[in-house]
């Protein structure tokens, strides 16, 4: 997979999890730059994941790319 | 001083924050001020290095609907923005899904500044202490 710009890639997969390495980010530490390592609907799918590869990435991000919370919920944390 | 953008419409404020422990990972939190300690979840504590079934040490800790006894660990730091403080202890638990963020940033965090929230121009500012 390809670097690409990380706030694009967003846009593609919406209401997904996303998981990047992360190549460049701005001066907030926001990811600029990127490569898209796996996405899923599904937050379980996507830690099976990212657990099999513990230690082998070590600069990543990880987002939720739809609102949040869930839409008509109310959060008190 | 750190000046961070958020959306002040957001049912919930949202910031990529950077933990570092054995490797360095962003997640997506919330602020919560009401929340004693930084929160994060398993994945984001295993992706940064901790063997979630050798940890020791454990705190209890409620929310709004119950109690949890849950891993508490130290990270070698924690950063909001160019905000960095090293040595943060935090909680792991992993919030519902429905969330969709990997944790909260906690008093434990926040105290060590004088913060403001800008909900007119959506603008949260970290001032350092001391």
């Amino acid at each position: 997979m390809e670097i690409l710009d990380v706030p694009e890639v967003e846009k593609q997969y919406p209401d997904e999890w996303l998981w990047f390495e992360v190549y460049e980010t701005d001066e907030l530490n926001r990811p600029i730059k990127g490569k898209l390592l796996a996405h899923s609907p599904s937050r379980a799918a996507l830690d099976e994941f990212m657990n099999k590869r513990v230690g082998v990435y070590h600069h990543t991000y990880r987002i939720y790319t739809g609102p949040k919370p869930k839409k008509g919920m109310a959060v008190v944390l | 001083m750190s000046r961070i953008p958020f959306d002040p419409n957001a049912p919930i404020l949202l910031f990529e924050c950077v933990l570092e422990f054995k490797s360095r990972h962003i997640f997506i939190m919330a602020l919560d001020s009401g929340s004693s300690y930084t929160i994060i979840s398993e994945a984001a504590a295993t992706q940064v290095g901790y063997g979630l079934s050798k940890i020791s040490e454990y705190v209890s800790f409620s929310n709004a609907s119950q109690s949890h006894l849950v891993p508490k660990v130290t990270l070698n730091s924690f950063s909001l923005a160019d905000a960095k403080i090293d040595n943060l202890d935090v909680l792991i638990y992993t919030l519902p899904e429905e969330h969709g963020i990997d944790g909260v940033i906690g008093l434990n965090f926040l105290r060590h500044f004088n913060i403001g929230l800008d909900f007119e121009y959506g603008i949260l500012t970290l001032d350092r202490l001391g």
